[in-house]
């Protein structure tokens, strides 16, 4: 009950009721459908978003083409904003951005938590920061159901919009339940801000005992993260003086640590913190009487704290409609996907080379402006290549680095990847690095 | 898996009988052993070439799983001829261990190589397997990709199982998956562990190859 009447204050903010003519019309774009779409009152001006009238919050202007981008993380909220500061987007386009959460808080910190290297509120934006210009943008807080293809049309918590083109930026979800048993038990990860500083403090709390950590198969979101964990964990326990008295044992599905650049530096990290690497074991079973995980080998490891990361998916909105298995598919240097060519996708979601990072979907969001820039006739051509960098703990003050930049056609470029060794002064480049990009996605 | 037990006791009897060889992926040589230590720096890819004119069960342990006992990276049952890539972004020690002594050849390679041969847009072979299947006898082929291509033949027939599927079959019997006679193709399109189960007797041949999809699928410079 609380839920309904929170929601429906929200909605009543977000929608304000007005009387809105409406008039139906058929637009043709250079895409392959021809749809029926609701044009709302044109002249809104910079305070006000449209209405919702029968459950419909479509904000299409005549002569304008209605984007609705799905996600405001580094992905969306990059695209947002470097379309809205295209010259003469303004006449073009009108972008409305749904997004659940009111504030961002940045993925790259999440291991930060675990060890108290960073707060929350230093790393935090708000997303209202991507609406640089409300006559051209909006921001709806809502929570995507699902999407109807065939027909362009949105579904969320608060209603449904139509669109001309969609760009899905939604991220990726945890397939817990592909794990037998693992509701069951606690499991602090570090993919979410709340369960790493749960993880931190549960670290803090083991006087002795077994850790297991559990890394899913390549591709998941962030690569290096889990070993960067691990060891920041080991480094913790040794802080605290229980090296001899608290085991940690990685549990890992590939054959050698993620990304493979830096898997020489990560392993000989944990060879030198005394942590048990078992590589090409994927845990399948949890049993929460024994308090023991089973891998696909039938390995068995008893924990007394458990962080294990499942394998990462598209949201179910988008396998859903047919725009992924377990990705989603898209052309590699149009993002366009390939189920329809009125639908973008960007960011950790996407069956990409690309790395399942901030930075990388935020050089993704850039080039995917350009080429909808260019479709709608803006002037320009695609330049931005897809490029990530990474500082990669090894202790709480050594980080190694990574950088690569691919080709449009989805190959690296020449020269790349570049990885150099672990230095204390990366730890001082990663914290302006990531205030710089918060600054640019939401300040 | 009556296969561990069986290695485990043949590995006893390696030992006792110390016909143990060693080899570094820079040189080329056949060897007659049933055990061989190998030795790989970073980057290294050497295949592992073996031939036998009777089955012979082949696996591989990381030497550290091999002195813990733990089981193998690789485990083949009932093999005739296989080539198997043993690529590496880590120094790190194998332990390859036979049912019988069986014809090695180890044949030097590195990572970067084959990465720009894939890039080139050319297939590389991840692994060639000849076997006697048996019914009942199967082959886990672990962290397919979209992209990754499987080609074989089979006498008998054998069925490419999912992980769900293979488990049912393990329970009941119930036979799924998709199922080849004689020549068989497959790309597969989703990231798994899939199994090849021979469900009739007969010889059976596959490969399995990478691909310019598969690389740009895993996205491995992160």
């Amino acid at each position: 009950m609380a839920g309904l009447i929170i929601g429906a204050a929200v909605g009543a903010t977000a929608f304000p009721k007005k009387e809105t003519v409406t008039q139906t019309t058929t637009v043709r774009e250079t895409v392959t459908h021809t749809v029926t779409q609701t044009v709302a009152q044109p002249a809104a001006s910079p305070s006000e978003v449209p209405t919702i009238r029968d459950s419909d919050f479509t904000w299409k202007e005549a002569g304008k083409t209605n984007i609705v981008v799905v996600g405001a993380g580094p992905a969306g909220a990059t695209f947002v904003k470097t379309l809205a500061a295209m010259p003469g987007a303004r006449d073009k386009v009108t972008i409305t951005v749904i997004e659940q959460n009111e504030v961002w808080i940045s993925g790259p910190s999440h291991e930060d938590f675990v060890i108290g290297n960073r707060r929350l509120e230093e790393v935090m934006g708000n997303v209202k920061g991507v609406v640089t210009d409300p006559k051209m943008v909006r921001l709806v807080q809502a929570r995507v159901t699902s999407i109807d293809p065939a027909n362009r049309v949105v579904y969320t918590n608060l209603g449904k919009t139509s669109y001309d083109l969609l760009v899905l930026a939604p991220g990726i979800v945890l397939a817990d339940w592909e794990i037998e048993g693992l509701s069951a038990v606690q499991n602090h990860h570090a993919w979410d801000p709340g369960h790493a500083l749960a993880l931190g403090a549960a670290i803090r709390r083991l006087e002795s005992g077994n850790i297991v950590f559990g890394v899913p198969p390549a591709p998941y979101k962030c690569p290096p993260a889990p070993y960067e964990v691990t060891l920041l964990a080991a480094d913790l326990v040794k802080e605290l003086g229980r090296s001899g008295r608290v085991k940690i044992t990685l549990v890992d599905a590939n054959a050698n640590p993620q990304p493979p650049p830096k898997a020489r530096i990560f392993k000989e990290w944990l060879d030198k913190m005394g942590v048990e690497y078992v590589p090409n074991n994927r845990v399948v079973r949890v049993d929460p009487e024994k308090r023991e995980v089973e891998t696909d080998k039938g390995e068995k490891f008893k924990f007394d704290l458990l962080s294990v990361l499942p394998r990462n998916f598209a949201p179910g909105f988008v396998r859903e409609a047919g725009l992924a298995k377990q990705f989603t598919e898209v052309d590699l240097a149009t993002f366009r996907t390939k189920a329809f060519d009125d639908i973008y996708a960007i960011g950790d979601h996407i069956l990409a080379p690309y790395t399942k990072s901030a930075y990388a979907a935020n050089t993704q969001g850039k080039r995917l402006a350009e080429v909808i820039a260019e479709r709608l006739g803006l002037g320009v051509t695609p330049t931005t290549k897809v490029y990530n960098i990474c500082w990669s703990y090894v202790n709480r003050n050594e980080l190694s680095v990574i950088e690569v930049q691919w080709e449009p056609d989805g190959k690296t470029s020449e020269g790349y990847p570049k990885v150099g060794e672990p230095t204390a002064a990366n730890k001082q480049r990663r914290h302006s690095w990531e205030e710089g990009l918060l600054k640019s996605l939401y300040a | 898996m009556k296969f561990f037990p069986l290695l485990y006791g043949l590995f006893v009897l390696a030992m006792a009988l110390a016909l143990v060889a060693s080899s570094k992926p820079g040189t080329v040589e056949t060897l007659t052993v049933d055990r061989l230590n190998l030795s790989l720096a970073p980057g290294d890819r050497p295949v592992l070439v073996f031939k036998s004119e009777v089955p012979v069960d082949v696996a591989v342990f990381r030497q550290r799983d091999f002195e813990r006992g733990r089981p193998p990276v690789i485990a083949l049952p009932q093999v005739l001829e296989a080539r198997l890539a043993m690529p590496t972004d880590v120094q790190e020690s194998y332990v390859v261990i036979a049912s019988r002594p069986v014809s090695v050849e180890v044949r030097p390679g590195r990572v970067e190589e084959t990465t720009q041969k894939i890039r080139r847009g050319e297939d590389v072979e991840r692994a060639y397997v000849k076997f006697v299947g048996d019914r009942g006898t199967y082959q886990l082929i672990p962290r397919v990709a979209p992209g990754v291509v499987l080609k074989g033949r089979a006498e008998g027939r054998i069925c490419l199982m999912t992980e769900a599927e293979f488990k049912r079959w393990r329970e009941s019997g119930a036979v799924a998956g998709e199922c080849f006679t004689g020549e068989f193709q497959k790309k597969f399109e989703d990231f798994a562990d899939v199994y090849l189960v021979a469900v009739e007797p007969g010889v059976v041949e596959y490969a399995v190859y990478a691909t310019l999809e598969m690389l740009l699928a895993l996205g491995t410079c992160g």
